[in-house]
């Protein structure tokens, strides 16, 4: 009898040592999705989420995007090529290069988490929403202009400037939009420009009845998606529009205030200066790394963004110390620099003794003012449009003396002297159908706005994945 | 009664001095086998399962892995890079996953161990090595279902049981073995770069070239030159370090050097009736053939086996090791990527105008291409200004206990605790100035991962014979608990570069993280057999996995095989021819789990930061119904044994995948570039054939040869809606049902257009009418080759006279292409790196110049806008390959036998050289992939060794 016991005992002990939770593990650095998004604290760090995830990555703004149509005229110069925003500047990104993949993955990722945090306050999934109204509207504004200036962005990139095109309302011509969680299987079709420019107003039109207007350093804000409202106007053709929303923030927006002549050349080592709209706060922990902007810009990085010393800013800079923006020229010719030597830009001086610490500013005041001017020279009050003008200048310029009229290549040169290495030259040029010259280039140098390398492929791998997109003309 | 494994089992009678000879298994046609949850008598083992020769196992002293290679039909080995330490793939029966694990499962004294996620991946890293070789007892690799699958889950891949040595009953036996030796780069002619004047002439060409191209006359600012011959003559010297001198350095002696080899094993084994005892301690040191790469193992093991009374019976075995390596940041997953600092790279952007050393006697600080300075100055430096070094430090111990309790009715239980413990420390160091380091103003940085895993088996096992039936049969129940903890801190901006420790630097980064996994089991199993002439066999495994959803983590696996050994019937009684002829079948299913430890759970990463804030963001999506991947196996061999002297063994094999844990892509637009699905199919199906013979047996000289060769076949079955996959870097891989895995899928290259000059590619390789293109990225795709063989095999040829011994091993594969990776950067490269790199030599002379030259290479053009550079079937060659893998010659010193056991001297050379190799300067030994990497390659090795016995 002991025997059997025994075995019964062995039996039943193997049977016992079986328990039901033991399966159960859960992650330690990430919670469920559903539940992830459950409280205002949670909403605010999910809108954190959007700046983390476009901070860090090649294309972002602080990365290669923040001097990305610089690159593509004749300003700037590859001093020493490392091959890496060098591509961009050469005209050879072609439907296989990683860096356009890069960017159209970030862009829709941050997206796709814009519309996961829009759906969990659209659901009431924020258990203490109510309360707390005014702070929930206020990241609601934000996620809703921060998909404005995403689809806005990936426009820029891969579709054509909607003022250089005869049809607008062309098949295919637009984003594939993303406006609503997608499944995870989506296979999306091009809208055309027309409804991408309208998701982009709509949405930052949405964003103004939520978002807050006081200023907010490193979020976006009424004045800051109001300012980038005015910017899709003008790339919309929207003239008027661009002028009233223009005109809003600059009457509107108080706090903020052009940068004076005096202190034009320190701004741009600090944060949150007076003229900046938007900028995304870029850490020490969070930054691009190597392929930040200030590491092209400098002889010390990857050299490939310094000034083209026979392009026209270089020589207009050089010839007019009496304008403020000439004290941005960081001279690093010294040998040591070796092959990198020579001028580079001197708006990322780089925070907290590291290059890739700079705040990239994505909409600043001086902007505005010019998109003022652009858009009242095009709906005919040039007077008013030298009135924009001439306030800058006169913040720039020593002995400024006012103009009584300008022309669309004199608020053009604006841009170009006022926002270099600030992501504006060429696109600006396109939008009003003048062509750039890219000495770079391979192939044809001069880059007339209709030309198909003025915007960038769509990522084959898209097209692998889903056979009915439809690529740019051209690749 | 007294039994090892591999012994044949003499019962002998109790009595004062126990002097037992055992018969070694060699001479004997019933061997047994370790199996799953046991050993079997091959005689009545109706699975699948290839035994590793005893003296075999430890050919190779650093890793297990190695010493497969080519020894065991159906079982490939991937190269690895030839760094000490460095891990390697090993496939049995063909490729069973797609994105998920197609590695084996790894059972050591029977309990399961990991061996992933255990390092950063910086740097490739063999976990396996962890175990001393010269420890392993046998090895057996158990491939169809009837085999494996009471491993169920875990089984697809197939299962390699390792059984470390135990003591054995009798005198005491003390060992002591040696080896030392060189190492050295395998294929010798790769890697060989132009010389100043070939580099000279040909950057010349791509500057003049590009000047045309790009109407570019610029010199410096404002500056022009005449012609583009004339821009040439001015630009090119800026790329020299001395264009006008007569200096012609050989940078690859630089980087490469002979590594050494060190292993020295001491054990002692020994034992009475009731106490049995095995210890060892190994050491073993490999310097690599790379200054400052190198591999250090101390290992100590005791095995302790008891009889406490008539019914039970314990033992315990203890292993420990310390493993250190240090090295390079490497491609690890041998795949994308070529490190600026990676020897390879070093050596490639080397200038060849550049002196290795100053006039002061000093290293030249300034003799490669960018920001590269010397290897002298740069390898090997664990200190320094140019200091960039990672190094590993991992410990394991693995604890083992057993019990088996004898009871009644013919009942035993047994009893398996097991306790992986596991850490391993790597510490990376950029000094300030180095070229990674500067911009961090120089950067430390520690990993630590702590891997702990329990694992309890109890197994009550049945055994009975009566007349002609005998039975085996066994219930139980396994769980497995494992926990890893991951922990990392870095600094920057270092106050030295003599002083790599954290606190040198200002603190940058911290975090840690926990991931848990667990897996419940239950087992059966019944064994059959009537007369030692009918066998039958079922098997049933129920199992349960954390990394599933609650929902969908059960499920069952099972086989069911027979066996007929024919020459136990009357007709073939006495017939000599028919030694013995077994004719076996299997059916049955096995499993395979995801790698993510969540992969099902839509996830929020709480990792984030932004500005000083907290930031989540979406991070997995939501996928509850993933599952496990099912393979079903079917398995036909014959096993034939000819008068005692050959023995052949047959075996058919198909297996197919389905469910297939697969990582598609998805559109970035929904926010993702891939998920996890089950979804496709994969066929692999093959035949293997092994030969043991023993061609000549006589008193002074015997001979054997051993033979083994597979033809495989891999082929993808189903995919989602039948559509083409392509992945990869630069989707260079194709899946399409019908086809291979890793097929290449690339443009097809033409050749270079004598008037023109430029390289030249169909438009549509499917089409030739539409005619060809200079633009790569208007070159259309078609399957250019596969990187799996389609036969492979090995030969082992043993010879013994009176007392030396010789045995060489010589293995082939056929039908395999690889991806020649760093052929894309330093062969093919058309001027694309120019002023980063240097050239192949195979390119001097042999691109285009002027009209009319018919060369291989098109005309070199700095920043060539063509992009001819690019993958295309350029880049894919033919692995196909006849090698000498092992050569051993040995002596036997004669020496009284009273006072010396055992005498051997040996010398063994290991990769010797390539008897035929389809293409010329490439080491045709890639990872499983097909991708030929920028890591250090392969190499050969040349050792003296020594083995003594008391």
């Amino acid at each position: 009898m002991k025997k059997i016991y025994l075995t019964l005992g062995l039996m039943a002990g193997m049977a016992l040592t079986s328990c039901s939770d033991f399966l159960d593990k859960t992650p330690s650095t990430s919670l469920p999705v559903d539940g992830a998004v459950t409280t205002v604290f949670d909403l605010e760090n999910a809108v954190n989420g959007i700046g983390y995830l476009m901070s860090e990555d090649r294309m972002t703004y602080s990365a290669e995007y923040a001097i990305y149509a610089d690159l593509r005229g004749n300003d700037f110069a590859i001093m020493d090529s490392y091959g890496q925003s060098a591509p961009i500047a050469q005209y050879s990104l072609d439907k296989n290069h990683s860096l356009l993949e890069i960017a159209y993955e970030i862009y829709y990722k941050a997206l796709a988490n814009v519309n996961q945090s829009l759906a969990a306050i659209e659901n009431g999934n924020i258990t203490n929403a109510s309360g707390n109204e005014a702070q929930v509207n206020d990241l609601r504004g934000q996620l809703l202009a921060w998909r404005g200036l995403l689809h806005f962005d990936l426009a820029r990139m891969f579709c054509a400037i909607p003022t250089t095109v005869n049809d607008k309302n062309a098949a295919n011509s637009g984003l594939v939009l993303s406006n609503q969680v997608l499944p995870i299987d989506y296979k999306g079709s091009r809208s055309t420009l027309e409804e991408t420019y309208k998701q982009i107003t709509d949405d930052l039109t949405a964003a103004l009845d939520y978002i807050g207007k006081k200023k907010n350093n490193g979020y976006l804000n009424y004045w800051s998606a109001l300012a980038l409202r005015a910017r899709a106007n003008l790339y919309w053709g929207k003239d008027a529009a661009a002028l009233k929303d223009a005109e809003d923030v600059i009457a509107g927006a108080t706090g903020y205030s052009l940068y004076t002549k005096d202190k034009y050349a320190e701004v741009w080592g600090q944060a949150y200066t007076s003229e900046s709209l938007f900028e995304l706060s870029i850490t020490l922990n969070y930054n691009a790394q190597r392929n930040s902007c200030g590491y092209y810009t400098d002889a010390a990085g990857y050299p490939e963004c310094g000034f083209n010393q026979s392009g026209e800013l270089f020589t207009y800079l050089t010839a007019h110390p009496e304008d403020v923006r000439s004290l941005l020229i960081k001279d690093q010719t010294a040998p040591s620099y070796g092959s990198a030597a020579g001028y580079y830009p001197a708006k990322y001086p780089g925070r907290e003794g590291s290059l890739y610490v700079n705040n990239p500013k994505i909409i600043r005041l001086s902007e505005v003012y010019l998109i003022a001017a652009e858009a009242a020279l095009k709906t005919g009050d040039a007077a008013k449009a030298a009135g924009y003008v001439n306030t800058l200048c006169q913040n720039r310029i020593d002995g400024y003396a006012d103009v009584a009229s300008v022309t669309i290549d004199d608020i053009l040169w604006q841009y170009r002297v006022e926002l270099f290495a600030e992501n504006q030259y060429t696109f600006c040029y396109w939008r009003n159908k003048k062509s750039v010259r890219a000495d770079q280039a391979s192939g044809e140098k001069d880059i007339n706005y209709d030309d198909y390398r003025t915007i960038l492929p769509i990522p084959q791998r898209e097209i692998d994945y889903n056979s009915a997109l439809v690529q740019n003309p051209g690749y | 009664m007294i039994s090892f494994i591999g012994m044949r089992m003499q019962e002998v009678k109790a009595q004062s001095v126990l002097n037992v000879v055992l018969k070694p298994e060699s001479e004997m046609i019933d061997e047994v086998m370790v199996v799953a949850y046991g050993t079997a008598k091959k005689s009545s083992f109706t699975g699948s399962a290839t035994a590793m020769k005893a003296g075999e196992i430890n050919t190779q002293k650093t890793s297990l892995v190695k010493s497969l290679d080519g020894k065991l039909a159906g079982v490939r080995v991937g190269g690895s890079t030839g760094d000490p330490g460095a891990d390697q793939s090993i496939l049995i029966r063909g490729i069973g996953s797609i994105s998920g694990s197609t590695q084996p499962l790894y059972v050591v004294d029977g309990v399961p161990i990991v061996n992933d996620d255990m390092s950063s991946g910086l740097k490739s890293l063999s976990i396996l090595s962890s175990i001393n070789p010269d420890d392993i007892e046998s090895l057996t690799v158990l491939k169809d279902a009837a085999a494996a699958s009471l491993y169920g889950s875990r089984a697809a891949n197939g299962v390699i049981i390792i059984t470390t040595k135990s003591g054995k009953e009798g005198k005491t036996r003390v060992a002591y073995d040696m080896e030392i030796g060189w190492t050295n780069i395998a294929v010798g002619s790769q890697w060989n770069m132009m010389n100043a004047s070939q580099m000279k002439e040909y950057y010349w060409h791509a500057l003049k070239n590009y000047s045309e191209v790009y109407g570019d006359l610029e010199v410096s600012n404002g500056v022009f030159a005449a012609n583009s011959s004339e821009f040439a003559d001015k630009v090119t010297p800026g790329f020299f370090y001395d264009y006008n001198g007569t200096t012609d350095t050989n940078w690859k002696k630089e980087v490469y050097r002979n590594g050494l080899s060190t292993n020295h094993q001491v054990s002692i084994n020994g034992g009475s009736d009731k106490t049995r005892f095995f210890t060892s301690f190994g050491y073993n040191k490999v310097k690599g053939i790379v200054k400052g790469s190198e591999f250090e193992r101390y290992s100590g093991r005791l095995n302790l086996d008891h009889q406490v009374n008539k019914w039970l019976k314990v033992g315990v075995k203890q292993m420990i090791s310390f493993s250190t390596t240090q090295g390079f940041r490497d491609q690890n997953k041998q795949a994308q990527g070529f490190g600026t600092t990676a020897p390879l790279s070093i050596m490639a952007s080397m200038d060849p105008t550049a002196p290795v050393k100053l006039e002061d006697g000093s290293y030249n600080p300034n003799a490669g291409l960018g920001k590269i300075s010397n290897p002298n100055l740069m390898l090997g430096q664990a200190t320094g200004q140019y200091a960039e070094t990672i190094s590993s430090d991992l410990m394991r111990s693995l604890t083992n206990f057993e019990a088996t309790v004898t009871l009644p009715w013919n009942f035993s239980a047994r009893t398996i605790l097991g306790y992986d413990y596991m850490n391993n420390k790597e510490k990376e160091f950029w000094a300030p100035k180095s070229v990674n380091g500067e911009s961090y103003g120089g950067l430390g940085a520690h990993y630590n991962y702590t891997n702990k895993v329990l694992t309890s088996s109890t197994t009550l096992n049945y055994n009975n014979s009566f007349g002609d039936h005998s039975l085996n049969a066994l219930v139980g129940y396994e769980v497995e608990d494992r926990s890893l903890s991951y922990m990392y801190a870095s600094a920057k901006s270092y106050g030295t570069d003599k002083l790599p420790e954290l606190a040198n630097g200002q603190s940058y980064s911290t975090s840690s993280s926990v991931y848990e996994a667990a897996i419940m089991s239950y087992l059966a199993n019944l064994n059959y057999d009537f007369a030692d002439k009918y066998y039958v066999s079922a098997s049933f495994r129920r199992d349960g996995s954390s990394r599933l959803a609650a929902d969908n983590r059960w499920a069952s696996f099972w086989s069911v095989s027979g066996a007929w050994r024919i020459s136990g019937e009357n007709f073939l009684a006495d017939n000599a021819l028919f030694n013995n002829l077994k004719l076996r079948v299997s059916y049955g299913t096995n499993g395979n789990l995801p790698t993510d430890y969540f992969g099902y759970m839509g996830q929020y990463a709480t990792t984030g930061g932004y500005g000083g804030n907290p930031a989540i963001y979406w991070s997995v999506p939501t996928n509850n119904d993933l599952s496990w991947e099912k393979s079903k196996n079917l398995n036909i061999g014959i096993d034939w044994n000819l008068y005692g002297r050959v023995s052949l063994t047959a075996e058919y094999y198909n297996k197919k995948t389905t469910d297939l844990l697969f990582r598609t892509p998805t559109s970035y637009v929904a926010g993702f570039s891939s998920r996890w699905q089950n979804l496709g199919e994969l066929k692999n199906s093959g035949v293997e054939f092994t030969i043991s013979s023993q061609n000549i047996v006589n008193r002074d000289f015997t001979w054997s040869t051993d033979f083994n060769f597979t033809h495989q076949n891999i082929e993808v079955g189903k995919l989602p809606d039948g559509d083409d996959v392509q992945y990869g870097d630069g989707n260079m891989y194709l899946l399409r049902e019908g086809e291979s895995m890793h097929t290449f899928f690339l443009p097809e290259w033409v050749g270079v257009n004598p008037e023109t000059g430029l390289g030249e590619f169909w438009v549509d390789p499917s089409d030739h009418s539409k005619g060809v293109t200079n633009f790569y990225s208007q070159a259309g795709k078609g399957i250019v080759g596969k990187a799996v063989p389609d036969w492979m095999g090995g030969m082992t040829n043993r010879f013994t006279y009176k007392n030396f011994d010789l045995s060489f091993m010589v293995s082939f594969q056929t039908g395999a292409s690889l991806f020649d990776y760093p052929g894309y950067f330093l062969t093919f490269s058309d001027g694309m790196r120019v002023g980063s790199f240097n050239v192949s030599e195979e390119v001097a002379g042999n691109y285009w110049k002027q009209p009319g030259d018919v060369v291989d290479f098109p005309k070199p053009i700095y920043s060539n806008p063509y992009r001819s550079d690019r993958f295309s079937s350029r880049t894919i060659r033919s692995t196909d390959n006849i090698r000498m893998r092992d050569i051993t010659l040995g002596y036997k010193v004669p020496v009284s036998k009273k006072l010396v056991n055992n005498l051997r001297v040996f010398f063994k050379a290991t990769n010797p050289f390539l008897i035929y190799c389809a293409t010329d300067n490439i080491d045709p030994d890639v990872d499983v992939n097909g991708y030929r990497q920028t890591d250090t390659p392969p190499t050969k090795s040349f050792v003296f060794g020594l083995n003594f016995e008391l």
